[in-house]
């Protein structure tokens, strides 16, 4: 069972307007969408977390496209990306049911890629779909200049984000 | 959530433009060296796995493939590069991977390929360790 994390349920202020797409799931499309989120994080995302959320989100999206449509292909994939002026909450969402793929090696380790990219990842999966939310720590600091994310910080990232 | 968004209004690609795999011969080791550029994924996957099988051939050349130019790795990219491994393993043939940016380095070390591939820096060191690997492996013919 999921544990429920705080953010989830804590409202969220957005800084700027989010990111949304929704688009037939299929793999060129998924590849298409991770360019327009890499360039929509790039705003104001530092850019060594911008390549984390990407490949993160890029794996949640290719789960939809392999599992959670292999009894009716086409159906939809939707892509969510807000900014707070703290932090970057990341939503794909499929209206499928992922199978756990048991004997695929590396197919079994997008799952565990995209909970080690993020700071939190929360999975709700049911049969009428699945909604995968990536959570991560993104100080904002406007347009203008971007630095690095301190290294400290990211080998911190396994658990939930720290209280404040 | 707003209308269905369908980027072939905005872009027609096919997963062959966004990869290209490009083949060169080091004369020193022997070593077959292949350049890896544009975009790692599950679009592309098939066509790098494809590129990579076509230099398998019967002689048991070292492979190097070179991940410099690579703008994006994904999971299924990885896993061909995991496969590719295996099968290197399996005929004795030496295969080392250059890895020097962080897009690269940063995937393949959360799913901890860094280490069970030979993993580089650069090309030279690839090829050392290559010529390494080749010197150290008994010279016989299945």
């Amino acid at each position: 069972m999921n544990f429920n994390p705080r953010w989830l349920s804590e409202p969220f202020d957005d800084v700027r307007p989010p990111l949304q797409l929704q688009m037939v799931a299929t793999d060129r499309n998924v590849s298409l969408a991770r360019r327009r989120l890499r360039d929509w994080l790039t705003a104001d995302v530092s850019s060594e977390l911008v390549d984390d959320l990407v490949l993160a989100a890029y794996e949640a999206m290719t789960n939809a496209v392999e599992h959670g449509y292999a009894d009716c292909p086409h159906g939809p994939v939707r892509l969510q990306a807000r900014r707070s002026s703290d932090h970057v909450l990341i939503t794909v969402s499929d209206d499928g049911s992922w199978r756990v793929p048991i004997n695929d090696h590396f197919r079994g380790r997008g799952l565990s890629l995209i909970r080690l990219l993020a700071d939190d990842v929360h999975i709700a999966a049911g049969p009428d779909g699945t909604v995968v939310r990536l959570w991560a720590e993104a100080p904002y600091e406007g347009l203008a200049h971007l630095r690095s994310r301190p290294a400290a910080r990211r080998a911190t990232s396994l658990g939930p984000p720290a209280a404040r | 959530m707003p209308q269905t968004w369908d980027p072939a209004e905005e872009h027609n690609v096919a997963g062959d433009e966004l990869l290209s795999v490009v083949a060169t011969t080091d004369t020193g080791t022997g070593a077959t060296i292949l350049s890896v550029a544009g975009e790692a994924d599950m679009l592309t996957a098939p066509v790098l796995r494809q590129r990579l099988d076509e230099h398998f051939g019967a002689d048991r050349t070292p492979i190097i493939v070179d991940l410099s130019q690579l703008e994006f790795l994904g999971s299924n990219a990885i896993a061909v590069l995991f496969d590719v491994h295996e099968r290197a393993s399996a005929e004795g043939r030496a295969f080392a991977v250059v890895a020097a940016t962080r897009v690269v380095r940063r995937p393949l070390q959360v799913t901890g390929l860094d280490t069970t591939l030979s993993v580089h820096d650069d090309l030279d060191q690839a090829l050392k360790a290559v010529h390494a690997s080749a010197a150290q492996r008994p010279h016989h013919e299945p």
